[in-house]
């Protein structure tokens, strides 16, 4: 096929358009959605949002949902700030241990995390509430449906995905601006908080904005938590407006509930966008960097070790060995003689025989998550990095601001869109309407992996090919594919990783064809047959397991 | 050689080795080093890449800890290793520019030069910062940026930010690694001259690294000659030029002419033998020469001339093998009996390729340097 200069642009560009076109098709139809009466196209009312100005339940959610990201963020900080620094500025000596430990938490969802803590610390029947009642004669100790648990374990998933967004910026920091305050006579400490911390501050306050957005939009633990605790936010709202046990679901309700959220995270995106220009800004400046000097810890060195053993043991260890043991016993119980004698495997058994349908499902939604995502991308990045025109810029900023719409509201909006156009494409239902969600979800971060990567390298190479008589075509699968591989490459291991774990979306838009191995651990739990939804859980991290660390050794160099 | 003019060395150095990584693993990136450098002076360290510069004025500065020796700020003891004591950097009486200026990104020009000021350990008086900061802006032609972020700036600019904020604090020793590298050739020729007349009119005690000859030359009082974290030899920019001590110092300043020789005559007159027939050298920078000792002869390019009197020293004849024009001068490539010869001439002697002239080497240029392994003069 060959291609002139102007033909493979307007190729790419469709290519690139129908992308945009589905972001904008989901902001229409989520607002289109908040304004129609019972899910009907077309009839235009404001009776969702009276309705929603009288809920009793949206004040506090929303104060809730405040609550749930900023307790989020800073638990997430206690963790990631020092393992950062650590990895990036001591001499601490078992740097490869904690990164092991960190990317092997990848492979737990949040939601099975979120699970094995309401196994755990549930008042009635938690494991460890009925340890510490048979042993002191405590009862309910703990009381997992607080939000105080939502935040900590919501902090503890997300601790890994902090270190690695904040490690380069800690990596790359300039070591010279210490240096220069230290021989300009400011102490060590004054350097810190005056000279280090204020410039790192954009990164650091970025990555905090980042994660506020993730923790207020994920649904996994405020769905597992939350809902049974009847401890309300503004997702947990949206959720059950779409789930009554009367008469047909309501989206055009759901999408106004979600109008806060939007609104909550089309600020914070904003904010994140500004303190990452700061950011960018600063790190202009810095000429030739020499090897920074990592930092003696000295006795530090055991803080470190018991800051990384309670984060390994609450993180890891503890709910991983709460689902195996939940895996193998009947019923909820502590570990005892009696229960050792009842372990069995007859949970595998009646898991396996569930299994199939959701295990196939997952690898293909997987799968074409992944090539929708990459197609979209590799082409707005080819466009928006080479030929740079205004068009092609207005393409990639559309289409990175779906970031400020969270999962639960796109599958809102696209599930809308399905059933009002049902009768003419039907996508209701199908896996194919959760992967483009999916998609259009992913479109966000891997538009930004690949256009650094692809800033990065001058477009002179394929210039070269181009005055050396090379087509365009040709060129872009040749030249500009194989030389940004490695970014592609890392794009694809964290979409695989990210909706092979994903719950929020395909929760909302599944039906019994199109279920996953998450939405089936979900129903599982919410049904009460825990024992069978540990078995699953098992399964997806194993999968997971096997995704986190291939791409360990894929990022190595990069982390 | 060169002693220090003064009797006390403002910044004294004995013994001083530095190695990165574990000591005795692996090679010193400095290796035992003496140095004096008295008050006022301006002294610079010159080497090719890698031999250690960096290394030597970090650890006078304190950034990098020694593994031996011993380091003396005006008088202050502020490394020793016998007795264990380091002062950290942050109390030596220094400042330092560098390389990539590190400008503090998050502050102004003006709060760039005035935080060590107000919050160092330096003590300075609080009503007296407002007054420095304005003073060294204004010195450096600064004033009318002083609010500006400095992100903003050129690498000009904010090279004189970085020389501002070290000499707002009036230290003791003023530190400058390759302070000019990161700027385009004209502007660092231009602010050569500046810098120095600064420090010199300020009379700040001055370490000054660089791998530029020239900018050596032109800015140092005296100036050390490093390779492989060892000093070559150490002296004014004139005993330098005109004096190399080893064929590694010959070769690094100045376009040298090396020929390998062999010394025929000592004494008041001293000759040698080499490829171009038998010369006179007057210079020597061989320790104790003896008859029979191979050397290396050495003249400058441009201290060739065209020779007319037949009979002179020097004269040779040879014939012009390429000639490259650049303006004021003439680059020849002579060849005299199958050795090469280059030299530099005015452009009022435009000699075709192919012919042949006769070449005066002017004995009081000629220089008899040793070659390397053997030891020079100091
Ligand atoms: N952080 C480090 N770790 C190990 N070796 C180092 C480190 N920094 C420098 N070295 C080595 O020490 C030696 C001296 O380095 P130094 O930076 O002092 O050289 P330099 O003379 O300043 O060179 P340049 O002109 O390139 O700046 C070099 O061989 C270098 O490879
Ligand atoms: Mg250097």
């Amino acid at each position: 096929m060959t291609l002139g200069p102007k033909g493979f642009v307007i190729l790419l560009r469709i290519i690139a358009a129908t992308a945009v076109i589905c972001v904008f098709a989901m902001l229409a139809m989520l607002i289109i959605a908040s304004f129609s009466p019972k899910s009907e196209f077309g009839a235009w009312t404001l009776a969702n949002y009276i309705d929603m100005a009288g809920m009793r339940q949206l004040w506090p959610a929303i104060f809730n949902t405040l609550v749930v990201g900023i307790g989020t963020t800073t638990f997430l900080l206690m963790f990631a700030l020092p393992f950062t620094w650590v990895l990036s500025r001591t001499d601490f000596a078992s740097k490869g241990v904690l990164l092991t430990i960190l990317t092997v938490s990848l492979a737990l969802p949040a939601f099975v995390t979120a699970m094995a803590y309401v196994w755990l610390l549930n008042p009635n029947s938690g494991i460890f509430n009925r340890l510490l009642e048979s042993a002191f004669g405590w009862s309910r100790v703990f009381n997992v449906y607080s939000l105080g648990w939502i935040c900590f374990i919501q902090a503890l998933m997300l601790t890994p995905a902090a270190v690695f967004m904040m490690l380069p910026a800690f990596r790359n920091f300039d070591s010279t601006l210490e240096e220069a305050a230290s021989v300009s006579g400011i102490s060590p400490r004054r350097a810190f908080f005056k000279i280090v911390l204020p410039t790192l501050a954009p990164a650091v306050g970025a990555v905090s904005i980042f994660f506020f957005i993730l923790a207020v939009e994920i649904f996994d633990v405020v769905g597992v938590i939350g809902m049974p605790g009847n401890i309300d936010v503004i997702t947990t709202l949206v959720y059950q407006s779409t789930y009554t046990v009367y008469g047909p679901p309501d989206y055009g309700f759901a999408a106004t509930l979600g109008m806060p959220l939007l609104a909550l995270c089309a600020i914070g995106v904003l904010i994140y966008l500004w303190l990452l220009r700061r950011a960018d800004r600063y790190s202009m400046l810095s000429g030739k960097n020499r090897a920074p000097i990592l930092r003696d810890l000295g006795r530090w060195r055991f803080a470190v070790w018991g800051l990384i053993g309670t984060w390994g043991t609450l993180a890891v260890v503890l709910p991983l060995l709460t689902v195996i043991w939940t895996s193998l016993t009947p019923y909820l119980q502590p570990p005892s003689m009696a229960a050792l004698s009842q372990l069995s495997f007859s949970s595998y058994r009646g898991a396996a025989g569930l299994v199939w349908a959701p295990f196939v499902n997952t690898i293909l939604l997987v799968i074409g998550t992944i090539v929708f995502s990459i197609v979209w991308s590799v082409s707005v990045s080819w466009l928006a990095t080479r030929v740079r025109s205004k068009i092609d810029k207005a393409l990639d900023a559309i289409v990175f601001l779906s970031l400020a719409v969270p999962g639960m509201l796109a599958a809102v909006a696209m599930q809308f869109l399905a059933l009002s156009a049902y009768h003419w494409v039907p996508l209701l239902g199908t896996l194919w309407l959760i992967i483009i969600t999916m998609a259009i979800r992913s479109l966000a971060f891997t538009t930004r992996t690949l256009n650094s990567s692809a800033l990065q390298i001058h477009s002179s190479l394929e210039e070269a090919a181009y005055v050396s008589g090379v087509g365009r075509m040709r060129t872009f699968l040749r030249i500009f594919l194989p030389v940004i591989k490695p970014a592609i490459m890392f794009a694809v291991l964290v979409t695989t990783l990210i909706s092979a774990r994903e719950l929020t979306i395909p929760l909302m838009l599944y039906s019994p064809r199109s279920s996953v191995i998450s939405t089936t651990i979900f129903d599982l739990q919410a049904t009460g047959r825990y024992d069978e939804a540990a078995v699953f859980s098992l399964l997806i991290i194993a999968i997971l397991l096997v995704l986190a660390l291939a791409s360990r050794r894929r990022t190595a160099p990069i982390a | 050689m060169s002693e220090p003019t003064n009797d006390k060395p403002l910044l004294s150095v004995r013994g001083l080795a530095v190695s990165y990584g574990r000591a005795g693993q692996s090679e010193n990136a400095v290796q035992y080093l003496d140095l004096d450098v008295s008050e006022g002076e301006m002294f610079v360290l010159l080497g090719p890449s890698g031999c250690g510069k960096t290394t030597l004025l970090r650890a006078v500065a304190g950034l990098q800890a020694p593994h031996s020796g011993s380091v003396t700020i005006d008088g202050q003891d502020v490394y020793n290793s016998k007795s264990g004591n380091s002062v950290p950097p942050e109390k030596r009486p220094v400042s330092m520019v560098f390389q990539s200026y590190a400008l503090w990104p998050h502050m102004s020009v003006a709060e760039n030069v005035a935080f060590p000021l107000r919050e160092g350990r330096r003590g300075v008086p609080r009503d007296e910062v407002a007054e420095r900061v304005t003073e060294v802006l204004e010195m450096l032609g600064l004033s009318n940026m002083r609010d500006r972020p400095v992100t903003t700036l050129s690498g000009g600019q904010q090279q004189r930010v970085a020389l501002a904020r070290a000499l707002a604090l009036r230290p003791r020793l003023l530190l400058m690694d390759e302070p000019l590298s990161n700027l385009d050739y004209e502007l660092q020729v231009r602010l050569r001259g500046q810098v120095k007349e600064l420090v010199s009119r300020i009379g700040v005690t001055t370490l000054y690294v660089t791998h530029n000859q020239n900018e050596a030359l032109e800015m140092a009082d005296r100036l050390a000659v490093m390779d492989a974290g060892k000093f070559r030899q150490i002296g004014s920019p004139r005993e330098l030029y005109h004096g190399p001590s080893s064929e590694f110092v010959a070769r690094f300043i100045g376009d040298m002419n090396l020929l390998p020789a062999r010394i025929a005559e000592v004494g008041p007159n001293l000759w040698v033998d080499t490829p171009l027939g038998r010369l006179r050298a007057g210079t020597n920078c061989i320790d104790d020469a003896k008859v029979g000792q191979s050397c290396l002869f050495g003249v400058r390019q441009e201290d060739i001339e065209i020779g007319d009197n037949q009979g002179a020293d020097n004269i040779v004849s040879a014939s012009v093998d390429r000639a490259t024009f650049s303006g004021d001068s003439i680059s020849y490539q002579m060849n005299v009996n199958g050795t090469g010869l280059q030299c530099r001439l005015h452009r009022r002697f435009d000699v075709p390729p192919g012919r042949d002239v006769l070449l005066r080497l002017p004995v009081e240029h000629c220089l008899v340097v040793p070659t390397d392994g053997q030891t020079g003069a100091s």
